[in-house]
């Protein structure tokens, strides 16, 4: 678009002008935002680092960083946190199945239980279909222990004495009292000196005495037999040498 | 056909020995030495009071395991005050049927020691 009375590049002049102010101008513009931008980008290293610093902690800090205000206590437990997804928790029946399976496995692995009518039957009964528990020990069908788990120290002791009990009537049928037969099972503290005193014939021990459950009485004839049954098993006929 | 009478004749005889099992475990319901313990607390005729027996302990053990001081069972039976608070209190019975080494206190387990 040519103006009247001016050279045909007056317009053109006029243009470039224009075009080289906008220019300079837009230069000068960027230089600017350049340095306020510089400075901007500066401004919170120079606060961190003289917050950073300061020999105390500053309410600065407080408000930059994830920590209580001078003069307050931290907080002794840090504030619960949860996962950002939800974390998928096996469904409660799973767990008790598992259960299972572990109780299942721990009595695996302790055996199977004993099979107690086979092991009754399998024991040496007597003359009168009671259980022969000398005979079952003197077999090694059976090896009672004296502790309940096998670490332990078994406290029962042994005799051999065998005791001779005077008797009031035959003295071909005296009675032989074996420590031996009896320690198999007991320890000393079983019958002395709740039941026998620790002096061999210090008990008057009498047949009426021992059926109402004193001396011999307080085992023999409910959990123990003497072998064989009946008075033989005790008033044994002594042989003459 | 002649497999059919085969496993017909193993089965029959199958059963034959379950209930063989069945019938020495009644036989065997009495034993000499075995201790029906009084209960001193109601309902002794719904609910069978327990029953000791001294035959399947002498299996597996000798008598001072039990009878001694520690455990606290006396010479003299049923002069123990057994209670159920008190076996699951580790005492008495509790000593070792706690599941190890012996089966515990349990829904499971009431039967073997309360029966008839």
């Amino acid at each position: 678009m040519a103006r009247q009375g001016l050279p045909w590049h007056t317009d053109k002049i006029l243009r470039l002008k224009a075009a080289t102010l906008t220019h300079l101008m837009a230069f000068k513009t960027t230089r600017r935002l350049r340095y306020l931008l510089s400075i901007l980008t500066l401004l919170p290293w120079l606060v961190l680092l003289v917050a950073c610093s300061a020999p105390t902690p500053s309410p600065l800090m407080a408000m930059l960083f994830d920590m209580p205000p001078p003069g307050q206590a931290q907080a002794t437990a840090p504030a619960p946190r949860q996962p950002r997804r939800t974390v998928r928790q096996p469904p409660p029946q799973l767990t008790i199945s598992k259960e299972y399976v572990a109780m299942m496995e721990a009595r695996a692995k302790a055996g199977a239980p004993p099979n107690w009518p086979d092991i009754f039957a399998k024991l040496p009964k007597d003359d009168e279909d009671n259980i022969d528990w000398s005979a079952a020990l003197e077999s090694k069908l059976i090896t009672p222990s004296g502790v309940i788990n096998a670490k332990d120290t078994d406290v029962g002791k042994t005799s051999e004495d065998d005791i001779e009990l005077s008797t009031s009537g035959k003295p071909k049928r005296m009675v032989v009292f074996s420590h031996k037969v009896h320690t198999q099972w007991l320890t000393c503290n079983n019958c002395h000196s709740k039941i026998f005193k620790r002096e061999a014939g210090a008990a008057k021990i009498t047949m009426d005495a021992i059926d109402e459950g004193k001396y011999c009485g307080v085992c023999h004839d409910k959990v123990a037999l003497a072998k064989p049954s009946g008075c033989k098993g005790c008033h044994k006929p002594i042989k003459k040498s | 056909m002649k497999m059919m009478k085969a496993m017909k004749t193993m089965l029959l005889w199958l059963l034959a020995a379950f209930m063989l099992c069945g019938l020495a475990w009644n036989a065997q319901a009495e034993v000499l030495g075995d201790v029906r313990f009084e209960r001193k607390t109601k309902g002794d005729e719904d609910f069978p009071p327990a029953i000791f027996s001294h035959w399947n302990h002498r299996v597996k053990f000798k008598c001072y395991v039990c009878h001694n001081k520690t455990v606290g069972f006396e010479m003299k039976a049923g002069s123990a005050q057994i209670t159920m608070a008190l076996i699951e209190n580790k005492q008495y019975c509790g000593v070792c049927h706690q599941g190890q080494p012996a089966f515990g206190v349990g829904f499971e387990s009431c039967s073997r020691c309360h029966r008839k």
